[in-house]
């Protein structure tokens, strides 16, 4: 379990939470962390792999003492919707799409629109998609708490 | 089905002298050992080995992806940079190439994880084993939290092979091998076998082992199969003695060898230097035999006499005739016994035999394919590398029958030479290897 | 080139812990998955497996002073194994004092040999602890050699090292040939039973007992595909987990078992008058050099694997009537599969029998190419095909037969004449097994 350590322990601003998060990606990624921007793109920019997210949650979740549990993005993106509203055959449908981008707000709202497949959900994610999980999860205060809008990365493993 | 000639057109060597080739040689020339007192970091402190083989740290340079180094071991780094080296030795560079990815293939002979490979399960499993029982409740409410998710790929046992593949664009066939120490051998064989039989056209293939290392040290030391050289008067350079009457145990070494092999008129046509051919090769197990117990070495000698019969070496009466041997030679009092046996039944007296061993260590995975390189030197320069520690009295009871040295010795006309390994457990591969 | 085919049979999985019982609960859609027996895993994130029942290795699958040597998977293969040399006619009986006593192999003992794929073999948590415990608490590893020499038996490094079970099968068999062990993650069997395939056309050994064994049943192992998120969550219902082409499927079940096959050159068994089950003649071998985990898009590496094998054996995809697929009831394996698998035998072939018996066996790592290419083997003595269960909403875009639910069999018109086993293995070895019917068998052939 990681430590109870209270929001306000943690006393970290915006600022100082970006910074931190791009250290991580820059150590989880080994790239310097002067070419990361909060727009940088993971997969496109930075050459990550699925396996790389997992990798980020995990050492995320050991910076900041919170949790981010795998699959949770998936759940609340599909929580109280019928299968077929969010999805088709894999391919995000008009209301996953919706959903998708009140949860993940940060991602481009043109590419995250129905007809995208969902396993290539993870190649929109930005290092900001990161950095206001973190955000989130360090303000709501109560480091357990299961909040709406957080989430992890997709699990796309074989 | 018509039969190829396999020709070695590139090496990549990493040892306890570095990566450097001519470095590697001229110590199997000179008979100058590698190892020496092993490294506080290896977690060997208190044990009964105190010199080892251990590889310098490979430069971040040499990766070709930096975020290899985050997914990969020592073990694995080593064997990549090697197999990279190799490579590049042939000639083949990645993005380069301009032949079908799909005849290009890669055997791997590996050693098997570390004790440190599993330093993320650490912490947790100590908090929940208490008194000899494992708490699987705790250990499974936190071990998402407390266990780093990559480890289950950085203890992958092909990860040599797939890091290898992806660098440089590998598609065709391939094999990752793990029966201990004969494995490195084995990928050799296999290889040769591919590229022989046209499966496919280069072959990259080689070892790597990683065992100076908690787990393999204390588990070989309990077996008597590791010379207790913490408790000897021997020196490093004296402690390893292979066929000697006084062999006391092998030691333990870090490394990776790999060669690329080739079809020789793929190798020809664009122009790759050819260093030796392989012509025959040959695999065989002593079935029930015990490991430490051995009475004899049935596989051996059977993989001696289908290795020489496939490559036509020559014949005197009923026995083989290379003109030379790098045998297994690892130092075990009973393995060198059974070793010289098994070479009595199928190879003409006073063939000249050498082991590497003495200046190498036991590379494991790696070792067989190190002592095809030796091979290549010795049949370029007419010369038999010495096997150091050899005092000239054999065990009771061992065969005296083959030249032995601890200098090197002149061949005056070199065509072919014998490469031996054998398992811990019994399995042995040979290779005859012509020279180039 | 010598030909090759199956005279020996045998299988120890979560169905059964033989032959005949595996291949009847695969076929019935029997799910092998259940809650973890083996250890407390109530607080797991992934609190079931498919794990293989009521074991106990009989004393005559090995020599008697090996017993030090064994671990889980090993004793589920040298059992598999004993079964399929027993099946085999291989084993000469003499008429002892009590009965009849096995008293040697027909076959030269140099033209044996063996070829196991592998499992990984953790140490497991206890023996971790004992050779932690000693070691100061803030994990000073300086003295971690010391705490082994002193306190662990020697015989623990054999006993979780993957080669170990090829030697243990070479002394109790006496096979003096090739001995080999191949470790490919999930392609591991069928590259280990393929390349004994090719060892006999080369003329390097007349008899090979090849194949696989592993368990992911052990809590490290099962603790690291938890943590990569490969597993299915589905906890509140383990038979359903395990759902190949299914939209709903979340990742793949963790099993355990073993398969093996004995591999025979064709002319020795047919002049031994050998029960000939088929023909094995084809091998496909790729590596997908693509990423470390993902799988290229474009089902690259098992397309080949799968052309090459139906091109070794002389065949046209439109010969092929069975595809037993890898399978693994994740999203990307299957969906990448489908693919590749619409690339090798066109978009069309609508009687094209693909089926994932991983649905019921679960995941075998490195016995699942062994075990899946027995059940292809099956498929062409009993002429009828497992099914995939927990189907209930394909992927689309895929017209071949998945065998949704209840297993299938063909017609004496139309009869199954070749089937074909897939692996893709973690790491981006891929192979493709291909067996056929043997047209000319001397001996009926039945369970």
């Amino acid at each position: 379990m990681p430590n109870a350590v209270t929001a306000s322990a943690i006393k970290a601003s915006p600022a100082d939470i970006e910074e931190k998060v791009i250290q991580v990606i820059a150590d989880s990624l080994c790239v310097d962390s002067s070419s990361i921007s909060l727009k940088s793109n993971l997969m496109r920019d930075l050459g990550a792999e699925s396996i790389d997210f997992l990798d980020i949650m995990f050492r995320l979740e050991r910076e900041f003492n919170i949790k981010i549990p795998q699959r949770e993005i998936e759940r609340l993106a599909r929580g109280g919707l019928a299968p077929e509203e969010f999805e088709v055959n894999s391919i995000l449908q008009a209301k996953g799409a919706e959903r998708m981008r009140i949860i993940l707000p940060e991602l481009n709202a043109e590419e995250l629109r129905a007809g995208l497949p969902l396993r290539e959900l993870p190649s929109l994610f930005t290092v900001e998609v990161f950095a206001n999980i973190v955000k989130r999860k360090v303000a709501s205060g109560d480091l357990d708490t299961f909040v709406p809008i957080h989430g992890d990365a997709p699990s796309t493993m074989v | 089905m018509k039969m190829r000639r396999v020709a070695i057109t590139g090496i990549g060597i990493s040892t306890a002298v570095g990566d450097d080739l001519l470095t590697n040689i001229s110590s199997w020339r000179e008979g100058r050992t590698h190892f020496g007192a092993v490294a506080a970091a290896s977690g060997l402190l208190g044990t009964a080995v105190k010199y080892a083989g251990e590889c310098p740290e490979p430069p971040a340079s040499r990766l070709p992806d930096r975020k290899v180094k985050k997914i990969l071991t020592r073990k694995d780094v080593i064997g990549l940079v090697t197999a990279l080296e190799a490579a590049s030795d042939a000639g083949i560079r990645p993005g380069t190439q301009n032949f079908d990815p799909e005849r290009f293939g890669m055997y791997v002979g590996a050693g098997s994880t570390q004790i440190k490979d599993l330093t993320p399960y650490f912490p947790l499993v100590r908090q929940c084993v208490q008194g000899g029982v494992f708490d699987s409740l705790k250990f499974g409410s936190e071990m998402m939290d407390l266990v780093n998710p990559m480890v289950v790929l950085q203890t992958l046992m092909n990860n040599t092979l797939c890091f290898a593949a992806i660098a440089l664009d590998i598609r065709g066939v391939n094999s990752n091998f793990m029966d201990f120490n004969v494995s490195g051998l084995r990928a050799v064989g296999e290889a040769f076998r591919s590229v022989q039989t046209g499966r496919a056209d280069l072959c990259l293939a080689g070892g790597v082992a990683s065992p100076v290392e908690p787990f393999h040290v204390g588990t070989g030391v309990n077996s008597g199969y590791l010379a207790r050289s913490a408790e000897l008067s021997w020196s490093a350079a004296e402690i390893l003695r292979p066929y000697d009457r006084e062999r006391c145990g092998t030691v333990l070494s870090e490394g990776a060898a790999f060669l690329m092999l080739e079809d020789e008129g793929h190798a020809v046509s664009r122009g790759a230097r050819i260093l030796g051919y392989i012509d025959g090769y040959g695999a065989g197990s002593d079935g029930p035999v015990e490991f430490m117990h051995e009475e004899s070495a049935p596989g051996l000698s059977g993989s001696v006499k289908r290795a020489c019969r496939e490559a036509g070496v020559d014949v005197e009466g009923k026995l083989f005739a290379p003109d030379l041997i790098i045998g297994h030679g690892n130092g075990v009092m009973r393995s060198d016994s059974v070793e010289l046996n098994a070479y009595l039944s199928t190879i003409a007296p006073g063939t000249p035999l050498a082991s590497i061993k003495a200046v190498t260590g036991e590379l494991g995975e790696a070792a067989g394919v190190a002592s095809c390189i030796a091979a290549v030197d010795a049949l370029l320069q007419n010369s038999v590398p010495p096997t150091i520690n050899f005092s000239g009295n054999f065990a009771a009871d061992d065969p005296h029958a083959f030249s032995i040295s601890p200098l090197a010795q002149a061949c005056p006309s070199t065509r072919q030479a014998l490469i031996t390994q054998r398992s811990i457990l019994g399995i042995s591969c040979s290779l005859v290897i012509s020279k180039s | 080139m010598r030909r090759v085919v199956i005279t020996g049979l045998g299988a120890i999985s979560p169905q059964g812990n033989d032959r005949e019982s595996t291949w009847a609960g695969v076929c019935a859609g029997k799910s092998g998955a259940g809650p973890i027996t083996q250890f407390e895993a109530s607080t797991w994130p992934v609190k079931f497996a498919c794990e293989v029942r009521d074991f106990k290795l009989s004393d005559d699958a090995l020599l008697p002073q090996h017993h030090k040597y064994l671990n889980r998977p090993s004793e589920f293969g040298l059992a598999a194994a004993h079964e399929a040399m027993m099946d085999s006619g291989l084993c000469v009986k003499a008429s002892g004092a009590n009965g009849p006593i096995e008293k040697s192999i027909a076959c030269d003992p140099e033209l044996f040999g063996i070829s196991i794929g592998a499992g990984i073999g953790a140490v497991s948590p206890k023996e971790l602890a004992s050779m932690l415990r000693s070691l100061a608490a803030d994990g000073n590893y300086a003295e971690l050699g010391r705490v082994v020499q002193e306190q662990t038996e020697s015989r623990i490094f054999l006993r979780n090292h993957p080669g170990t079970l090829a030697y243990l099968l070479s002394a109790r068999w006496n096979a003096q040939g090739p001995v080999t062990t191949v470790h490919t993650a999930c392609a591991s069997s069928g590259q280990s039973i393929g390349q004994a395939m090719l060892q006999i056309q080369r003329g390097e050994a007349d008899v090979i007992l090849a194949g696989g064994a592993d368990s992911l049943a052990g809590e490290l192992l099962l603790a690291g595909f938890c943590l990569l998120g490969a597993l299915s969550r589905r906890n509140d219902d383990p038979k359903k987990a395990s759902r190949p082409f299914d939209r709903d499927r979340d990742g793949f079940v963790a099993s355990e078992g073993a398969a093996m096959l004995v591999l025979e050159s064709r002319d020795r068994a047919v002049a031994r008058g050998a029960k000939i089950y088929a023909e094995i003649c084809g091998f496909g071998e790729t590596e997908s050099a693509f990423r470390i985990t993902d799988l290229p898009p474009d089902g690259r590496g098992t397309v080949e694997a799968m052309q090459q094998a139906i091109a070794m054996a002389g065949l046209t995809p439109a010969e092929v009537g069975y595809v037993n697929a890898h399978g693994t009831s994740t999203e990307v394996n299957d969906r990448v599969e489908c693919h590749a698998v619409q690339r090798v035998f066109g978009e069309e072939r609508t009687d094209l029998c693909v089926s994932s018996t991983k649905s019921t066996t679960g995941h075998l790592i490195s016995a699942a190419g062994a075990l899946e290419l027995m059940f292809c083997v099956l498929a062409l003595r009993d002429q009828k095909v497992p099914p995939t269960i927990n189907l209930e909403n394909p992927i689309s875009g895929c017209l071949f037969d998945f065998v949704p639910h209840h297993e299938k069999a063909f017609s004496r018109e139309k009869p199954l004449r070749a089937a074909l086993s897939n692996s893709i293995g973690f790491g981006g070895s891929n192979s493709a097994v291909l067996v056929k019917s043997h047209e000319d068998s001397q001996a009926e052939v039945g369970p």
